[in-house]
């Protein structure tokens, strides 16, 4: 499975990729921000994790444009912001689940899990 | 620059010069006359009374005025100040609890290779691979800490954009203070985006709210 990983943190991008490879996903393309995640995606990718705070393009300016044209890619966002109004605007956006910083591999892996058994339950 | 802080000053510097002008007919001075210069001769008791009630009502005036633009400088950097110094103390908390988990996730470490170094080659039970299961683990597990380099890098962008901004309205205050300079300009840039409320504590009761309003709110996408 490709995943996207969009984080304007070297540092998180580094660990989320290797937290991802331990879990058993081993390719993975990156952005720092939402405006190259736009550039950078295409039909390849299969599941998308984000950051909110970017710069040029937030991550949930990002979602709702990538919503556009990937109606279906599931999307997970990873973010320090755990207020309540936050999180539902986020599923508003359009993200599939939601994991707040700082995360551990289990958190990350749970949650990954549950939107590709959401999305194979509703195939 | 709000128009309460343009109005105070304002005020003050008028009340100001009113004193000023009402001391300097007083003393007979002229806008250019010396210090100390001898109190005019023409000016009756029941006249220097009036002027120094006059005077007096406009020092009143003025501490009025000068309160208030304490007030208005205590918005533009005291409270700024105080949301810089807590961003910097959640820094250093936040920080120190990385360095110590960091620590300890190599102590745990180390021990484990020592663990692995007395296995070689003596190994009835077999424990090795566990051991070296459980060292990649902790060695993970030190990598995940590093995260606290994101929260604090915000918390840090979060401290600038205050700075940022205090220093806009501190210059815009220093042109009220002497217009003929012109006008300064802020120059700080803010660190990055960032989250007001980043922070590396309270981890799992966040995600367990998180985990409710998914729960509640299944996404549409």
């Amino acid at each position: 499975m490709k995943f996207l990983v969009v984080d304007d943190s070297a540092t998180m991008r580094r660990i989320l990729i290797n937290s991802l490879q331990r879990i058993g996903y081993s390719t993975c393309v990156e952005a720092g921000d939402g405006a190259e995640a736009l550039e950078k995606f295409d039909p390849s990718i299969e599941f998308v994790i984000t950051d909110w705070n970017m710069p040029n393009m937030s991550g949930i300016e990002f979602t709702k444009a990538l919503r556009q044209v990937a109606p279906a890619v599931p999307i997970l966002m990873v973010t320090t912001r755990s207020v309540r109004e936050d999180i539902i605007a986020a599923i508003e956006a359009g993200v599939n689940n939601y994991v707040v910083k700082p995360f551990t591999p289990q958190v990350l892996k749970e949650k990954i899990d549950a939107v590709l058994a959401g999305q194979a339950a509703a195939a | 620059m709000t128009s309460r802080t343009h109005g105070a000053l304002y005020d003050s510097e008028a009340a100001l010069r009113l004193v000023d002008t009402t001391l300097r007919e007083m003393t007979g001075e002229s806008a250019d006359a010396v210090p100390h210069a001898t109190p005019a001769a023409g000016v009756s008791i029941g006249a220097l009374a009036h002027r120094i009630e006059q005077g007096y009502a406009e020092l009143v005036q003025t501490l009025a005025t000068l309160r208030q633009t304490r007030s208005v400088l205590e918005q533009s950097a005291v409270a700024p100040i105080h949301v810089t110094h807590d961003k910097l103390k959640q820094v250093s908390a936040a920080t120190e609890v990385a360095a110590t988990d960091i620590l300890n996730g190599i102590d745990r470490a180390v021990a484990m290779v020592d663990e692995l170094d007395a296995l070689d080659g003596q190994d009835p039970e077999r424990r090795a691979p566990e051991v070296r299961g459980a060292l990649r683990d902790e060695l993970f597990a030190v990598m995940g800490h590093m995260q606290f380099q994101d929260i604090t890098s915000q918390q840090l962008a979060h401290a600038s954009a205050v700075l940022s901004k205090m220093e806009a309205r501190l210059v815009s205050l220093c042109q009220l203070f002497d217009p003929a300079q012109g006008p300064g300009s802020a120059t700080l840039e803010v660190l990055g985006a960032f989250d007001d409320h980043a922070t590396t504590s309270g981890r799992e009761e966040r995600q367990a709210v998180a985990d409710e309003v998914v729960a509640a709110r299944p996404a549409t996408g």
